[in-house]
């Protein structure tokens, strides 16, 4: 198992996995625990019509990590004063 | 600090490029992009290295057809030019905590790019939030090298993130019909 991640055993019951690759380890494991590509796509709780099969072990991924503005405007600066700025533009 | 936590094999990330044709996983060194600027509210224009998204279908010039000039491009911004622009606003805790998320792929909207020296000395970071567009031409100037393709591996890498990002389900439930 991998870090930050917790196994459950669904049973029958459908269950929400809507963590269900949020987070980047999630992903290859949710596919191979379900054994198709893209399977970290399945939000069980929103999609009724999938049906978890009872015994499968599912990978419930960690919850993403929250981005802060000040983080996502780091961006925004490093590229603003990058020295390959070719024209800034001006107001017509 | 990065590598310590990266979980995917960086040696198995990068091909060479030079018999493929362009599209989707192709990494180009410097390609004329539009940024939104907000102490301006205005477009400026970068030269940065970019990955491309779009598929080679679509901007296969033996296609003739409408809507194929056009290219879908995420800019790729160095690690070390990036970290100071972080560091003016946050400690080197937030940092490290930062940069472990990033390598375990936890950060939903932005992908770690490893080393591609001498264009990604470090390695590089896709921030999602800045796919933008540009003509297919800027793919032709002067400086704007077609420097690597990811492999299988690395698209698959990628595309996880970029489909979470772009298609992962609505939080919220749609009406069925306008009224």
């Amino acid at each position: 198992m991998e870090r930050g991640m917790t196994s459950l055993n669904t049973g029958s019951l459908p269950v929400s996995v809507s963590y269900l690759g949020m987070s980047g380890a999630g992903f290859e494991a949710a596919d191979a625990a379900l054994g198709q590509d893209h399977a970290y796509q399945w939000n069980v709780a929103s999609r009724p019509q999938l049906q978890v099969v009872p015994g499968l072990h599912i990978v419930e991924a960690a919850p993403p990590y929250v981005m802060r503005a000040s983080e996502e405007a780091s961006f925004t600066k490093a590229f603003r004063r990058s020295p390959r700025v070719i024209s800034t533009g001006e107001l017509r | 600090m990065l590598a310590e936590h990266l979980d995917y094999d960086p040696g198995k990330f990068y091909s060479g490029a030079e018999d493929l044709p362009v599209g989707a996983g192709s990494i180009y060194s410097a390609v004329r992009m539009p940024f939104f600027d907000k102490e301006t509210a205005l477009y400026y224009t970068s030269a940065e290295a970019g990955y491309v998204l779009s598929h080679e279908c679509d901007v296969d010039p033996a296609n003739d057809r409408p809507f194929s000039d056009l290219v879908l491009i995420c800019p790729i911004i160095p690690l070390e030019e990036w970290l100071p622009a972080y560091l003016e606003d946050h400690t080197e805790a937030d940092l490290k905590s930062f940069l472990a998320h990033l390598g375990k792929r936890n950060v939903s909207r932005v992908f770690y790019l490893p080393p591609l020296p001498p264009t990604l000395q470090y390695g590089g970071l896709m921030y999602l939030n800045q796919i933008t567009h540009t003509h297919i031409s800027a793919l032709s100037f002067e400086n704007a090298e077609r420097i690597a393709s990811v492999t299988e591996y690395g698209l698959q890498k990628l595309d996880h993130m970029i489909e979470n990002h772009l298609l992962r389900p609505k939080a919220v439930r749609l009406k069925l019909v306008r009224w």
